[in-house]
């Protein structure tokens, strides 16, 4: 288990929506570690191209469980 | 100049000529050794499934599913629309070989640093 100080049950969210809600949770807590469960077949590539393009972190993944942890740049 | 190249298709069944053209193009792309990406929005995410790429033969072309299994075998790549998937109810288990269900966020990421583009 990861130490996380939020987290969002983003449900059947994907595309455009969730990139754009673990965006604005993720800049409101620089450094800190999102759990994130994202049901969307596209969440993980998603998530993982949003990560390289923006410079956070996907620290792991439970895929059985759609579960994502993801930790915030620095501003 | 950019060794990519993205082919946004709309189309199945409801316009077969241009579901054809599209794969046709982007055979000839992945043939010229460009990373070749084809996107299936709207419609076109019904040619993810298994059988439906096989009811599509153009006349004067070679049938979808030969041109969607060459590019494939050459390296091209298949990214699936998730919110057009998920409207339409298809079926993530019925994948074609090679598609990739996406968002947004992972089309933005390949075409983020320069590429040429086409839509049918």
């Amino acid at each position: 288990m990861i130490e996380h100080s939020h987290e969002w049950d983003a449900g059947d969210a994907g595309c455009g929506e969730l990139v754009l809600g673990v965006r604005k949770r993720l800049r409101a807590n620089p450094g800190q570690v999102l759990k994130l469960v994202a049901l969307d077949t596209g969440a993980l590539v998603d998530l993982q191209a949003f990560c390289n393009m923006t410079g956070h972190e996907m620290l792991a993944v439970d895929a059985v469980t759609r579960t994502y942890w993801l930790r915030g740049r620095q501003t | 100049m950019s060794g990519k190249f993205c082919i946004n298709l709309t189309c199945s069944t409801d316009n077969t000529d241009r579901a054809t053209v599209a794969f046709v193009v982007a055979n000839a792309a992945v043939a010229s050794d460009k990373h070749t990406l084809v996107f299936l929005s709207i419609e076109a995410v019904r040619l993810s499934q298994k059988g439906v790429a096989e009811s599509i033969h153009e006349e004067g072309f070679a049938p979808l599913k030969d041109l969607m299994s060459s590019f494939i075998e050459a390296g091209g790549e298949i990214f699936v629309c998730s919110p057009c998937f998920k409207k339409r109810k298809l079926d993530e288990n019925n994948l074609v070989e090679g598609a990739l269900i996406v968002g947004g966020a992972k089309l933005v990421e390949f075409m983020s640093e320069g590429c040429p583009s086409l839509s049918y």
